[in-house]
């Protein structure tokens, strides 16, 4: 092999390496306007939900394990920015996960956050932060690590199960089958004896169970239904009057806000 | 009949000894980072990101030059073997190129705590905007392929598959040395018989897998502060090429030296491990158009082998950092935080 074509063969590497890492680097920019007048800098707030509850609230519990889900949006200071914010988050003691981290007005994003083993009597502090250009927002939120174990899993996929099979038969504008893959996780687990619930995730929606304790005929159980990723409530809502009387779901008031 | 029972009791005594080496040294690996990560947390203690921001700058200021310089010579380590042909030299560079991996072992808020202070060698790669290590990421498709199946009927094999890399590689490695030192022993110019009958180079397969494992479990570390984890796939990557170019490097000169026996033994053992022929014409593709031949003989073709696999490499890497994929945070819970894949634990 000549010399000449060894250095060939050693450029042609140097520079597909050096282009790669240039391109990763330096990804073309999305949701420019054509003529380019983009302002990078436009204020902007986030909005989280659950609110932080005030000094006179009650604060908020979670469980080691529980996925502990904020709902983020923006509000843009100015109109027609076209830029996203992009949305970072810390909670020491905790691990944090982020769907849809890059974020425009009237998108949603989930900010989860799982608190470890060793938080159990802590304070799990979480900082969000969005940043778009210079311009960038704030807002910090705790909750507390109660320790409590979740025994509620089985009886709310049973619930769940049931509501599914109703769903995918007389609503199947919604997409959820019996084939839909959900993933759940306990809430509020330490003040809420009497009304239980539980929420599951698919790729598309957000379910909320919550059933009643109580002998038949008040062993009710609802879900409510939330798109995910472009609602901040949730938009459908059905009733099962009693579990134990095998009684059909049927729809109900939509509750105003999210289970948190 | 004697000598056959002799023989069959001495391979039977090497493996025990091999199993016992294994299990001691699988044992070393995941408990000494432990031990001398406490040690040197009495240096290097734990700082808090949030709390103490400034204190992170400060040492920062120091860590980083010294991480490029010691990145640099590590560098100049492994070119200057590669081109001298002193192996020895690229051997050394690989191998501190690979040992900050155990940095991850640590738990820490602070990267650069106790152990992870090794880390502070992957610095220049966590500096840019672009997290240059998954530019190794090819790395985790066998991990993948044996971790999925197996989570998708609800079992998590994720830190098995790591704990079985770290002990089938110190097996194999183990015996490895034990042939080559009784083959040195009985003066053989080709070490051909025991577990060199299945692999032309026990060691340094034995070396890979072992890495594999310990690069897989610095990727499961949980993430502090709601960080990601960016693993040590490049490091692990570039370490088995090089260690595979050393390989082929010794096979020349052993070649060139016209030693018949290992000629013919050659031709029955594989170069690592046996493989079907469809992947193998796969793998040695680049090199049979490069060359036109099956393997690189001289030094510049080693070189230039060398340069197109690790290129190609990084270059089947690029989609999981242009996709920035995994999502969330990365290896250390795949697949358990992808939405909708079922799981053994409730995820999101």
């Amino acid at each position: 092999m000549s010399n000449r074509r060894l250095a060939a063969i050693l450029g042609g590497c140097i520079a597909v390496i050096v282009a790669l890492v240039a391109v990763a680097a330096f990804p073309p920019a999305s949701g420019e306007p054509a003529d380019g007048n983009v302002d990078e800098n436009t204020a902007f707030h986030i909005n989280v939900i659950p609110e932080q509850p005030n000094e006179d609230q009650d604060p908020k519990y979670s469980i080691a394990g529980q996925h502990f889900v904020y709902l983020v949006t923006i509000t843009d200071e100015a109109q027609g920015c076209e830029l996203p914010v992009h949305l970072s988050a810390t909670a020491p003691g905790a691990q944090v996960v982020i769907y849809h981290d890059d974020i425009f007005g009237g998108d949603v994003a989930e900010v989860v956050v799982i608190p470890t083993q060793a938080s159990i009597g802590t304070v799990i502090e979480v900082t969000i932060t969005g940043a778009r250009g210079s311009a960038s927002d704030e807002k910090v939120f705790s909750f507390e690590v109660a320790e409590d174990e979740d025994d509620r899993q089985e009886y709310a996929e049973m619930l769940l199960d049931r509501f599914v099979s109703w769903l995918a038969t007389n609503h199947p504008e919604l997409g959820i089958t019996d084939d839909t893959v959900w993933d759940g996780t306990t809430v509020s687990p330490v003040h809420w004896l009497v009304v239980s619930h539980y929420l599951f995730f698919s790729d598309e929606w957000e379910a909320h169970i919550e059933w009643h304790i109580m002998m038949p005929p008040d062993d009710w159980a609802k879900i409510d239904l939330r798109h995910r990723f472009d609602e901040l409530a949730p938009s459908y809502a059905f009733e099962i009057s009693s579990v134990d009387a095998t009684s059909e779901p049927g729809a109900i008031e939509v509750p105003e806000t999210v289970w948190r | 009949m004697e000598l056959a029972r002799s023989r069959t009791g001495l391979l039977a005594g090497i493996s025990v000894l091999a199993v016992v080496f294994a299990i001691a040294l699988t044992f070393a690996t995941l408990q000494l980072p432990v031990i001398i990560g406490n040690w040197l947390s009495n240096y290097f203690p734990d700082i808090h990101p949030i709390i103490e921001p400034e204190k992170v700058a400060e040492f920062m200021a120091v860590a980083r030059p010294v991480g490029y310089a010691c990145l640099a010579v590590i560098a100049i380590l492994i070119v200057a073997g590669i081109v001298t042909g002193k192996r020895k030299l690229s051997i050394f560079g690989s191998l501190a190129f690979f040992l900050p991996t155990f940095g991850y072992f640590f738990a820490s808020m602070f990267f650069l705590a106790g152990l992870g202070i090794l880390r502070v060698l992957f610095i220049p790669f966590w500096d840019p905007s672009v997290n240059l290590m998954n530019f190794g990421d090819i790395s985790y498709l066998p991990y993948m392929a044996l971790v999925y199946p197996f989570w998708l009927g609800g079992i998590d094999i994720r830190e098995i598959v790591a704990w079985v890399a770290i002990g089938i590689g110190l097996f194999i490695f183990v015996l490895g040395t034990i042939a080559w030192f009784y083959g040195r022993a009985q003066k053989r110019k080709t070490v051909d018989f025991w577990i060199y009958r299945y692999s032309r180079h026990p060691q340094y397969l034995g070396f890979i897998i072992w890495s594999y494992g310990v690069m897989l479990i610095a990727a499961q570390q949980m993430v502090p502060m709601g960080g990601s984890n960016p693993g040590a796939s490049l490091p692990w990557l570039l370490t088995s090429v090089i260690i595979i170019w050393i390989a082929l490097a010794e096979e020349s000169k052993m070649r060139k030296e016209d030693n018949e026996a290992y000629l013919q033994y050659t031709a029955h053992a594989p170069f690592m491990f046996r493989i079907p022929r469809f992947v193998s014409a796969v793998v040695t593709f680049p090199t049979k158009l490069l060359l036109k031949k099956n393997r690189p003989e001289t030094g510049k073709e080693l070189v230039a082998t060398f340069a197109v696999y690790a290129t190609l490499l990084v270059l089947l890497s690029s989609p999981f950092v242009f996709l920035d994929w995994p999502p969330g945070i990365g290896w250390s819970d795949w697949p358990g935080l992808i939405p909708g894949l079922p799981g053994p634990i409730m995820n999101l």
